[in-house]
């Protein structure tokens, strides 16, 4: 199997590569690609390109200073353009495929004296402009081209650094601090200074925003005393969102790095090994003064080599082989790659399916697999691998681990699901820590996921029950009551390997699933052995299904039972007397048709003062009956 | 028992020829069994089979109890897989009883000494001391003889192998069963017997009994007749015939009255139509005459108060009726008054009239009677539900009862049931038992 697990997508973006005539500017928020060419006759050709592939914009710009920010708002309806240190443009952009602008549709921004770092687009109409001495937010109102302030923030900036999807900023003041800035609409919000300990000033590319497991985060690159370089990760979920200092990763090497954020996962590149690293939060690691230590988990590899078609008019398409981790690369989050000199954008992609063979550890690897997007079909064929391997010795310890992992998750669904659905009374005072939210796995594996595409080759192995048992008890560990399918699998072992008496326990102790349904598909192995369908009965009265136990008890002969039990029940008046007869007659012991006989004689005269049957009841052959089994004997 | 029989055929050389019983698995495979042998190891009386060709077994039987009396111990009981032994040790006798049924000890060893007074009621106590004072291995066969058939006949009856019969319930209960007759009509029996015995010296006892069930008992004044001794007089009768067709003049000894002397019994039945066995029993061995003379006298007198209807008509009743009292749930039962060694018991009726039934019946009463009666710790009611029928015992402070109930009953009427069966008894109470014996 291949065993690279990073990939840059085929579906990538070719442009106009950086040269003495192209500038080229990438705009994180929306995706998109800015080949500003500069050509003659004082106009600028602009070329955007993105997010995707087919999304092209063309137009034309007057020529009135080089360009050295350019985005769109997010409905492509507004571009902003900066060419000052004081000033930026807006421009209306209502028809896309209009590629020339009248002199009317734009406006301005000006300062009167800061110098402005650059623009962030936090909505449609909304745009922050972050200058050396503030953050200011205004509304654009496009109709009457009027740019007005919402809010500011006075701070003295040296740089910053914007994520869009958290609407963040890490701002970098005059004396070196670092502070998160929360632009949303209409408001501006500081948040406390990151802690960062030494008095080593930040630069702005050793920072990468991004979020993970839905917490804003601050990924700083730091090298450590003996020059080995770690990430610090700060999250946004301290008291009144603080960022705290919550995990460090050990990179455990020296150079350049660069960081993509895929699925939760820290992606770093390590430029001079040529390789690329994998770091998971989530799992557990040691822990000390509240920060968890994290190595790679493991040892990093190298993006899968990406050969690129060179436009051809023959047949027989060329194609290069790109150079990976160029020092031309830059990465921007989550997963673009951006080879400016080569003018091609890449997504990059993670492979889970080399990785459920690199990460050797199963229960880890299950725990990896539980926090990813796609996780959820690659763990079901790894565990479908694992549990028909016949040879694994230590297989069932591991599985228990892995089940608990699984179930854990399940589990926690479960009750959020439950308690979503219970309608709680309007006055509850709620309480905020009862309530739970719903779990931050991505995968959720339910006891169907593991009937239908885990054990569905089992039946029949060896290994089978002993699997399913362990199973079943980490379903109940975790109080997720057993389902038909699953329930109906185990019994179906148990009783393959005539282990009947797991099978009694099991339904003694209500560990499988107590349906009609369930009972019947026991009973219908009751010919191998009476315990099981002793175990079908013991189910059928728990559940109170008293009509179906009458029918079981009548077919195995046992008549008086029956009718002890038809008695109880609504309408015991009216039970046919026939059909207990018959089977009584069957059965062939003489005491049990002699009781069942006088019963319903006593019966008859209770109900209509005779002992004789009526006619409709069809009796007459059990009468006979009686009379040859014990009058005669009396004479 | 094969250990036993291992040890012995390593001690003895076997005694030869004919049917091994040690090998013979319908032997073995008896439910029950009866040793009666001599201290010295000198064989008496089986249940099953020959005596004689057991002769190694009675002397394994005779080892174990010795080796426990070299202690100054008694062996009661040995408890094995599935089955018990126990004995008895008197007078130079040993009585051993092994049992693969539910039996408890106690009441193997009822049966045990029941038996060993069958072997006085023949011999008296002193003629078996004599014997055996004579000559250590004396063969009490010899002074046996034609006995056995007595002995046979109490077994049979004490678990019934063979007949259907509500007799088995008075052994189990240590009673007799009572003929119900009106009391007037008893009172008439008693007075005719009164009139016709009154003058006669040296008559102790008159029983008047049919179906082994006593009708009547008058008694010399002060003298007490005990169960254990009526039991075996109701034994005697019947297991012979032979008393049916002529009279009979028999010495009897009653362990419990004398166990040293021997009694003369006049034996007969009244009449070719009234089969009740008239018994009068005398000290003086010279007294046939007079008391031939006396039968007759009662024999008119009854016919002519018409008591033989009222004992025919008891005769050829099956029993109790439970279906006449409206009680149909209740399918039979045992009652038994405190104080008096009486019973009466209903009809027989299905499905426990076939042989096979029956002993299930037979079954449940001793589980229940062994279950309440336990030494140690005594129960005051049990309520069984059992597969094909409820059973119930209830011992309160004047009475015992055990019943058997359609399975179907439910435990409300069960209680219902028995109030009604109660009633019913307390308004024929004077005529189901017998609460003083008369005098002559």
């Amino acid at each position: 199997m291949d065993s690279h697990y990073l990939e840059l997508l085929d579906d990538h973006i070719r442009f106009v590569a950086v040269s003495s005539l192209t500038n080229v500017f990438f705009d994180e928020s929306n995706k998109q690609i800015f080949a500003v060419r500069t050509g003659g006759g004082g106009t600028i050709g602009v070329n955007v390109k993105g997010p995707s592939k087919d999304s092209v914009i063309n137009f034309f710009l007057d020529d009135t200073g080089t360009i050295r920010s350019i985005k769109f708002s997010p409905d492509n309806e507004i571009l902003a353009v900066q060419r000052h240190e004081h000033s930026v443009e807006f421009i209306l952009f209502k028809d896309t495929q209009q590629t020339n602008r009248n002199r009317g549709d734009i406006f301005r921004y000006n300062t009167k004296s800061s110098t402005i770092h650059g623009f962030v687009w936090v909505s449609k109409r909304e745009c922050a402009v972050i200058s050396n001495s503030s953050v200011e937010l205004f509304t654009i109102n496009a109709e009457k081209k009027q740019i007005k302030s919402l809010k500011s923030l006075n701070i003295g900036i040296k740089w910053f650094a914007w994520y869009s999807e958290g609407n963040m900023a890490l701002v970098s003041t005059t004396d070196g601090a670092l502070f998160p800035v929360l632009i949303s609409q209409k408001v501006i919000t500081k948040l406390p200074k990151l802690d960062i300990g030494s008095n080593v000033e930040v630069p702005e590319r050793d920072v990468t925003l991004g979020q993970l497991y839905g917490t804003s985060a601050i990924l700083i690159l730091q090298q450590t005393s003996n020059r080995l370089v770690e990430i610090v990760v700060y999250l946004l979920n301290g008291a009144g969102l603080a960022p705290r200092k919550s995990h460090v990763i050990r990179l455990g090497s020296i150079g350049r790095f660069a960081i993509n954020i895929i699925d939760n996962l820290i992606i770093v590149h390590h430029q001079t090994s040529q390789t690329s690293m994998l770091f998971d939060i989530s799992l557990s690691k040691e822990v000390v003064n509240e920060i968890t230590y994290h190595n790679a988990i493991i040892p990093g590899r190298s993006i899968k080599p990406f050969a690129l078609k060179l436009p051809s008019l023959s047949l027989d398409e060329k194609s290069v082989n790109c150079e990976l981790y160029s020092k031309n690369w830059v990465l921007f989050q989550p997963n673009i790659v951006i080879d400016a000199q080569l003018g091609c954008m890449w997504y990059l992609n993670l492979k889970l399916d080399p990785l459920t063979i690199l990460i050797a550890d199963k229960v880890r690897l299950t725990e990896f697999l539980l926090q990813r997007s796609e996780g959820k079909v690659v763990l079901l064929k790894v565990l479908k691998n694992l549990v028909t391997d016949p040879v694994n010795g230590s297989l069932l310890t591991s599985l228990e681990s892995i089940f608990d992992r699984i179930n854990s998750i399940y589990s926690s669904w479960n009750q959020y699901e439950v308690q979503s659905q219970t309608a709680q009374p309007i006055n509850l005072k709620l309480n905020q820590k009862n309530i739970l939210s719903p779990p931050k796995s991505k995968v959720i594996i339910n006891q169907n996921d593991m009937c239908l595409q885990v054990f569905n080759n089992l039946e029949d192995k060896p290994q089978a029950e002993d699997i399913l048992m362990v199973y079943l008890q980490s379903l109940s560990k975790h109080q997720i009551s057993a389902q038909d399918e699953i329930s109906k699998m185990i019994s179906k072992e148990l009783i393959r390997n005539e282990n009947y008496k797991t099978l009694e326990m099991l339904v003694e102790f209500s560990l499988i699933c107590e349906t009609k349904v369930m009972a019947c598909f026991l009973l219908s192995y009751s010919k191998l052995n009476p315990i099981i369908n002793q175990t079908a009965l013991d189910m059928l009265k728990k559940i109170s299904a008293n009509e179906i136990i009458v029918e079981v008890l009548l077919e195995i002969g046992h008549v008086i039972d029956a009718l002890r039990i038809a008695r109880t029940l609504p309408n015991s008046d009216n039970i046919s007397a026939r059909k207990y007869l018959e089977a009584a007659q069957k059965n062939g012991d003489p005491n049990i048709f002699h009781n069942v006989f006088k019963f319903f004689q006593q019966r008859n005269l209770k109900q209509r003062g005779k002992v004789d049957f009526l006619k409709q009841e069809q009796c007459n052959e059990f009468v006979e009956h009686y009379e040859t089994l014990f009058n005669s004997l009396n004479c | 028992m094969e250990n036993n029989e291992n040890k012995c055929e390593n001690g003895q050389k076997e005694q030869d020829h004919q049917i091994d019983y040690r090998r013979d698995r319908e032997w073995l495979e008896k439910p029950k069994h009866i040793f009666i042998l001599s201290e010295a190891g000198k064989p008496i009386y089986t249940f099953h089979g020959s005596e004689d060709k057991l002769a190694s077994l009675f002397g394994v039987m005779q080892a174990l109890v010795s080796f426990v009396q070299q202690n100054d111990d008694g062996i009661t009981a040995i408890f094995a897989e599935g089955y018990k032994i126990v004995f008895l040790v008197r007078n130079s006798l040993i009585l051993v009883a092994t049992s693969r049924t539910n039996c408890s000890t106690h009441q193997m060893q009822t049966q045990l000494s029941y038996l060993y007074n069958q072997i006085l009621s023949t011999l008296t106590y002193s003629r078996v001391n004599r014997s055996f004072e004579k000559r250590k291995n004396f063969d009490l066969r010899i002074l046996l003889s034609g006995s056995e058939r007595i002995i046979d006949n109490f077994l049979v009856h004490d678990n019934s192998v063979r007949k259907v019969t509500n007799d088995v319930f008075s052994n189990l209960t240590n009673s007799i069963s009572i003929m119900k007759i009106p009391i007037t009509d008893r009172n008439n029996i008693v007075s005719s017997i009164q009139s016709s015995c009154s003058k006669i010296k040296d008559l102790i006892f008159a029983i008047l009994l049919a179906k082994n069930q006593l009708i009547s008992l008058v008694r010399l004044k002060n003298q007490t007749l005990h169960p254990v001794d009526l039991k075996l007089i109701f034994n005697l009768i019947d297991c012979s015939e032979s008393f049916k067709s002529t009279e009979s003049w028999v010495p009897i000894c009653l362990p419990k009255f004398d166990m040293n002397g021997f009694m003369y019994a006049y034996i007969t039945y009244l009449s070719e139509d009234c089969e009740a066995c008239l018994i009068l029993m005398s000290s003086d061995c010279e007294a046939f005459s007079v008391l031939k003379e006396a039968k007759s006298k009662i024999t008119d007198k009854l016919r002519r108060n018409n008591c033989f209807n009222a004992i025919n008509q008891e005769i050829f009743s099956n029993g109790y009726n439970l279906d006449a009292l409206n009680i149909p749930e209740m399918v039979h039962f045992v009652y038994k008054p405190k104080g008096i060694y009486q019973i009466i018991c209903s009809e027989i009726k299905p499905p426990y009239t076939s042989v096979s039934e029956f002993k299930k019946l037979e079954g449940i009463y001793f589980d229940l009677y062994r279950k309440i009666h336990k030494p140690h710790a005594p129960l005051k009611l049990i309520y069984e539900v059992r597969e094909s029928e409820a059973a119930l015992a209830w011992v309160t402070t004047t009475h015992e009862l055990y019943a058997v109930f359609q399975p179907t009953v439910e435990k409300n009427d069960v209680i219902m049931l028995v109030d009604k069966l109660f009633k019913a008894i307390a308004k024929d109470n004077d005529n189901l038992f017998i609460k003083n014996h008369p005098y002559f």
